[in-house]
């Protein structure tokens, strides 16, 4: 194995927390309002049902191989060569997503505090500090995330404390003004950020305790179920109707706090902290690329090839997207069918095929066997 | 001019042309067999000859020649200043000049031994067979004695010299609990801990390093707490070392620990002797070197370097409190002049307005921009801090004085800097101060300046890009194969008893996570006391 | 072959001399306090800035305070959208202008009555603006009331900030502006401010004073009338947004008369919307609780008698305010800006669809009903008028 490491299933499901609310804070509250207006709280509760149920089907895939990540896997239950042609998918798949994470994390910063600061300097910094978080391999990265997602959280919960005074339960009223249907259709942001949960199938072979793996990854989907109920909330309570014209309502609620006219102004200290969890989001993601890629090319350690790598995402970052309208709209519409499908979809089949297969096998084995005995 | 010119080429490739002197064969191995040239011979005259040329220009080496049990040659050897004179005199001279009367029959060797049982009422006597241990002895200050047609010696522990007695240590003082601390000399430092620690379970495994300098390094440990495997590699770690001179506790640091790159120490150091007994009962391993006061502790976390020993001398309450302003002043020395520089610089909007309006109008006489004015105050400072370490006692008080009117006063008046900034510094470097490991203090008090650097580039990005780097690196250290960050990273949920709080000592049941867990309970669990309880 | 040690040197000496994009020294930036919006002709909008002098602001506290000196000044600059007029504003200021600070926005009555939803979208759009800026309509030019100089406080802004805090007036933020005028179920309305030169004794000569004037009725976005300082506190009660208030009532009983004034200590105001057979109907439910402040009769307040006495009147009283602010917004000028429309929007959702794009008309035939609770808590301190002598005290 390459990565020697070990991690609890404790610190795997640390570190998926922020993996999807370091960005699922940022611009899907937005895309949410747009569909659902004032019931956007309830759609993350759909969107959280495929995490569930990627959870189950990466667990179960694991049980089968135990030892191996989805790459090595692959090759074993649809064939040498389909498996690598899908492997080789999957990395390209996680090169253009990671890409898509780290520019929406520049974009947000670009177009919030820096305002002339070139777009590469604030992408290349990240990128060069995950770098060094993946070189030091999972460990580093599950210890990290232990230290920071706790002060995250923490100060999220600070903001959404500080804005009680400020909500209007009016504003979420009446529930379910037209059907579900928009809710659902708001679903597909969070749904697509749940479908994330395939990263654990990076991390499950490494886990010093993994028969604990499946409870632990539940729970780390219903923390971020909670947390985007919450903020989703929070920002609806908060703006009501005009939520959907903001494009990130989370800041901007970060913005209006204002506490015995002390505690104001407090947005960049929300950057910072956004800072921490984004990156945790990218060195796992960025992890994930690595481990894959020198699994499939059977390299020995993933060690040397995390700059160059880091160099491709920042080209990655820079080329996905013109501008960030045509970045909101890919994320809006077409990426819900490609995320989806690349993480859900997929491992799924992956999983139906191997049950059927083995199914198959059995019944051949004792047809064989039948046989056999017949024989003698 | 030419010729001074040749006679310093002449000299230069003289030294050049010079062999290289052999490497000595290391002695710091704790099991090595003897040479067998190193042997000493059965007569006198070519021992002492050896020696002597050996000693050769030493002043300070006496050889004493005498006659042994009244009819054998014999010469006694030691270093002044080293030796107890008195009672070399007394308890070996006298005596062992004294006529003998022994049967001849019995041998020289037995007659020898003989005499020394019966005459010599010192408690240490050691044979020695080699010169190499014959120069060791000397130098630690045991005369030698050397007798005619006798091929081994012996030397008699009389060792006293000069030291210093023992006194609270400067560097780590406490209001409440033991003065004591350690002193250079490491018989002292062994009976130190010795007093606290009675159990014959504390083993002291002695190694020598250092060509020159043969430094004793003692290794404690506590047999069935510490484990096997820690002290092992504790051991291979000091055999690894092949030097001139160990002078200080330092200079093996920074030969055994696991990340020589790293800006922060990974192994602790302490003067005081209870400090080290208990960590020696928490399972760590104490190395003590003779010639400096300070010992080492392996392995360790960041966690305890930010103990002081008076954290276990006061309430736990109390305690708790004073650790929690502990971390905070952790991230004041690390983080307040580059927030200070990055809001001013890139955040205006998060400054209340007033203050900002205030600010403002301080700052319209200055004619550096902030990340300049920083630097400018902040290595004032490090000069402040650095001359009041060199200065004589006397002096000191005038620095502070200097500092304090001169920089403070007088640079805000001259509109060099702004009062804010000065405050800013001042706030940092006593926060830096109330840290209670200098070294650790230290290692912040430097990561500063690229915070500082960071913070001027990319504001308040730049500090968080520059504190995940920071928190990254720490994750990734290890002390002695330990994480450096448990038991927050990875977490031990029993040991945040020690780390976030300090609960009270009936709480602390179990030793520490990462080394006591060969032996987990170090105490009964029913401790906790009230009224009622004392009645029992 | 060049080594890659030179390499990486030169590639770090390259980040010192690019420099810091961002960078901006607190000294380089003009700290705005109040921006003023005027309606210049049908083109342009005339854009007023109120920025600190932070010398005279600190040289101010140093001393104590003098008197006339000005702690800000009024910059002001014309362009066809709020933008550009921004940038023609730089180039009036030595400094680059910062909205980060910036607590109070004025929207003139002119611009007022012309539309204001264009110009506002700036205030969202640009990151350094704050929604928590408190509105105002002015009664005049919105950049004279940015330039008064107030008695107590440093700039108008902060004035402008504190007035609105007071809720003696109402108090709306940017945000709420926002959502107001996206809303689909009410219109928008603003507080009225206008400043006062005065002239009169124990005032300082060239400070001016500034006073919340009523409200400012929108329709869409554009000003359709206004409502005074009174008829506004009724709204206030309807609203759920009053905080301070005093009632004065006038008893007759007997031979005892006189006024007692009652100040509220709490209040809630619940609207009830119903419909009936095809009838919209709306009940205020008001309930307040008051302490007694002033008794400017010779009743003995220890009467429990007297004591109901006064609850009925004050509940009379109350109702009459609130009766005749619904009269002028809901009759007369036909705006619903009493949140009517969002109560029943929550209750009966599939029946306001229906109605959603005829408000206007439907507004108006909503019956109202009244339903006001006064509780008298305390009397205060005294009991008996103390400056009444015992013999002219009258119990009920």
């Amino acid at each position: 194995m390459i990565e020697k490491g070990r991690i609890s299933s404790f610190q795997m499901a640390i570190i998926m927390n922020p993996a999807i609310i370091a960005t699922g804070i940022l611009l899907v509250p937005s895309l949410t309002a747009a569909k659902a207006e004032r019931d956007m709280w309830i759609s993350p509760i759909w969107g959280s049902i495929f995490g569930f149920l990627i959870v189950f089907v990466t667990f179960q895939l694991h049980k089968q191989f135990p030892k191996e990540t989805i790459i090595e896997y692959s090759e074993h239950i649809i064939g040498p060569i389909l498996g690598k042609v899908l492997g080789f998918i999957y990395l390209f798949f996680y090169l253009h997503i990671n890409g898509i994470i780290i520019r929406e994390y520049g974009e947000f910063v670009v177009g919030n505090f820096l305002f002339n600061t070139p777009l590469i300097v604030i992408l290349s910094s990240m990128v060069l500090v995950c770098a060094f978080s993946v070189r030091g391999g999972l460990e580093v990265i599950a210890r990290t995330a232990q230290i920071f997602v706790p002060i995250v959280i923490l100060l999220w919960l600070l903001i959404m404390l500080f804005l009680l005074g400020d909500l209007d339960l009016n504003k979420m009223l009446p529930v379910l003004e037209k059907g579900v249907m928009p809710t659902i259709l708001g679903a597909a942001g969070p749904a697509s950020w749940f479908s994330e949960y395939l990263l654990i199938a990076f991390m499950l072979p490494y886990l010093s305790d993994p028969e604990k793996g499946l409870k632990w990854g539940h729970l780390s989907v219903l923390s971020v179920l909670i947390i985007l109920v919450i903020t989703n909330l929070t920002t609806l309570l908060l703006f009501g109707d005009i939520t959907a014209d903001l494009l990130y309502p989370v800041m901007n609620a970060g913005r209006y706090i204002s506490i015995a006219e002390f505690f104001q102004h407090l947005e960049s200290i929300i950057m910072a902290i956004w800072i921490a969890g984004t990156f945790l989001k990218i060195s796992i993601f960025y992890y994930a690329l690595v481990l894959g890629t020198s699994q499939l090319l059977k390299i020995s350690d993933y060690k040397p090839i995390v700059f160059p790598i880091g160099l491709l995402l920042i080209l990655v970052a820079k080329w996905t997207a013109p501008n960030l309208i045509e970045l909101k709209h890919f994320l809006g519409t077409s990426s819900v069918f490609y995320f989806l499908f690349m993480q859900i979809v997929i491992p799924t089949l992956l999983l139906i095929i191997r049950l059927l297969r083995k199914k198959l096998q059995v019944k051949r084995g004792t047809k064989s066997e039948a046989i056999s005995h017949d024989k003698t | 001019m030419a010729r001074k010119w040749r006679k310093l080429k002449k000299l230069q490739d003289l030294l050049l042309k010079q062999e290289p002197i052999q490497a000595v064969e290391s002695q710091n191995r704790i099991n090595q067999q003897p040479n067998s040239q190193d042997k000493l011979a059965t007569s006198l005259d070519t021992n002492i000859s050896k020696l002597q040329k050996i000693y050769e220009n030493c002043s300070d080496v006496i050889f004493h020649n005498f006659i042994f049990g009244g009819t054998d040659q014999a010469f006694l050897i030691y270093i002044e200043g080293l030796s107890n004179i008195e009672e070399l005199n007394d308890k070996v001279l006298t005596p062992l000049m004294e006529n003998v009367k022994i049967d001849d029959s019995t041998k020289q060797i037995d007659r020898f031994k003989t005499i020394l049982q019966k005459k010599i009422s010192v408690s240490k006597i050691q044979e020695v067979l080699t010169y190499p241990d014959i120069i060791y002895q000397i130098s630690s200050g045991n005369p030698v004695i050397l007798v005619d047609q006798m091929s081994n010696g012996y030397a008699v522990g009389l060792a006293k010299w000069e030291k210093r007695s023992i006194e609270e240590p400067s560097a780590e003082s406490v209001i409440r609990g033991p003065r004591e601390g350690f002193i250079e000399s490491i018989g002292v430092n062994t009976a130190l801990i010795r007093r606290k620690i009675k159990s014959p379970k504390l083993k002291m495994e002695e190694v020598k390093i250092g060509r020159l300098t043969k430094t004793a390094v003692i290794v404690a440990y506590i047999d069935g707490v510490a484990n096997k495997t820690l002290i092992e590699e504790v051991k291979n770690r000091l055999n690894r070392i092949e030097t001139d001179t160990i002078l200080d506790s330092e200079y093996i640091e920074e030969f055994i620990e696991d990340n020589p790159y790293s800006p922060f120490p990974q192994t602790l150091n302490t003067e005081r002797p209870d400090v080290a007994s208990a960590y020696l009962s928490e399972g760590h391993v104490v190395i003590l070197v003779d010639g400096s006061p300070f010992s080492l502790v392996a392995p360790i976390t960041l966690y305890s370097l930010l103990q002081a020993s008076e954290d276990y001398y006061n309430r736990p309450m109390l305690t708790t409190a004073i650790r929690w302003l502990r971390y905070l002043f952790v991230i004041i020395t690390l983080l307040l002049p580059s927030v200070y520089v990055a809001v001013l610089t890139y955040h205006h909007e998060m400054v209340p307005t007033t203050l900002l309006i205030s600010m403002a109008a301080s700052r319209e006489p200055i004619p550096f921009p902030a990340l300049v004015e920083a630097l400018l105050m902040e290595i004032m400072f490090e000069i402040l801090r650095e001359a009041g370490i060199r200065l004589p006692k006397q002096i000191g008080s005038a620095v502070s004085i200097v500092g304090a009117l001169v920089i403070g006063q007088a640079a805000v008046d001259a509109g060099i800097v702004s009062a804010t900034m000065v405050m800013v510094v001042a706030v940092t470097g006593i926060a830096s101060f109330a840290i209670p490991h200098y070294n650790v203090g230290m290692s912040l008090r430097m990561l500063r300046f690229p915070m500082l650097f960071l913070a001027g580039f990319l504001g308040l990005l730049g500090i968080s890009l520059g504190v995940i780097m920071i928190v990254t690196h720490l994750c990734t250290l290890r002390s002695f194969g330990v994480p450096y960050l448990s038991p927050m990273a990875p977490m031990q949920g029993d040991d945040m008893k020690d780390v976030m709080f300090r609960l009270p000592r009936w709480a602390h049941n179990t030793r520490p996570h990462l080394t006591g867990k060969y032996n987990k309970y170090r105490q009964a669990s029913n401790l906790k006391p009230s009224a009622e309880k004392g009645e029992e | 072959m060049i080594k890659p040690s030179l390499v990486l040197l030169t590639l770090c000496n390259l980040c010192f001399l690019v420099g810091c994009w961002d960078r901006s020294e607190i000294n380089d930036i003009a700290i705005i306090t109040a921006t003023a919006l005027d309606y210049s002709n049908e083109n342009e909008i005339e854009l007023s800035v109120e920025i600190v002098i932070p010398e005279s602001m600190s040289a101010m506290v140093k001393e104590g305070g003098g008197s006339g000196a000005r702690s800000t000044f009024v910059e002001s600059a014309i362009g066809e959208t709020l933008a550009d007029a921004r940038s023609n504003l730089q180039t009036k200021v030595a400094r680059t202008l910062f909205w980060g600070h910036s607590e109070s926005t004025v929207i003139g009555e002119k611009l007022a009555e012309h539309g204001i939803k264009e110009h506002l979208d700036f205030f969202s759009r640009m990151p350094e603006t704050r929604f928590r800026n408190v509105v105002y309509v002015s009664q005049g030019k919105a950049k004279e009331i940015i330039s008064s100089l107030p008695h107590l406080e440093d700039t108008a802004s902060e004035t402008l900030h504190e007035l609105a805090q007071f809720e003696s007036g109402l108090h709306i933020t940017m945000k709420d502006l926002f959502q107001m005028l996206k809303s689909q179920t009410g219109e928008t309305t603003l507080p009225l401010i206008k400043v006062v030169q005065t002239k009169e004794e124990g005032k300082m000569k060239d400070k001016t004073q500034l006073i919340i004037n009523g409200a400012a009725l929108f329709k869409e976005d554009k000003m359709i009338g206004t409502m005074d300082q009174v008829e506004t506190r009724g709204i206030l009660w309807i609203r759920n947004e009053i905080k301070t208030a005093t009632v004065t009532i006038n008893i007759e009983d007997g031979e005892g008369k006189g006024k007692v004034s009652l100040e509220m200590i709490r209040s809630s105001t619940e609207l009830q919307p119903s419909i009936e057979n095809g009838r919209w109907k709306m009940k205020i439910i008001i309930t307040t609780e008051d302490d007694i402040i002033q008794n400017a009769s010779n009743f003995d307040m220890r009467s429990p008698d007297i004591i109901h006495k006064i609850k009925m009147k004050a509940e009379k009283d109350i109702e009459d305010r609130v009766k005749q602010a619904v009269s002028i917004v809901k009759d007369d000028k036909k705006v619903d800006i009493l949140t009517f429309g969002e109560s029943f929007r929550r209750k009966y959702p599939k029946e306001w669809q229906k109605v959603k794009d005829k408000w206007e008309e439907r507004f108006p035939e909503i019956e109202v009903e009244y339903d006001v609770t006064v509780k008298v808590l305390r009397p205060g301190e005294a009991t008996e008028p103390p400056a009444v002598p015992d013999d002219k005290v009258k119990e009920g």
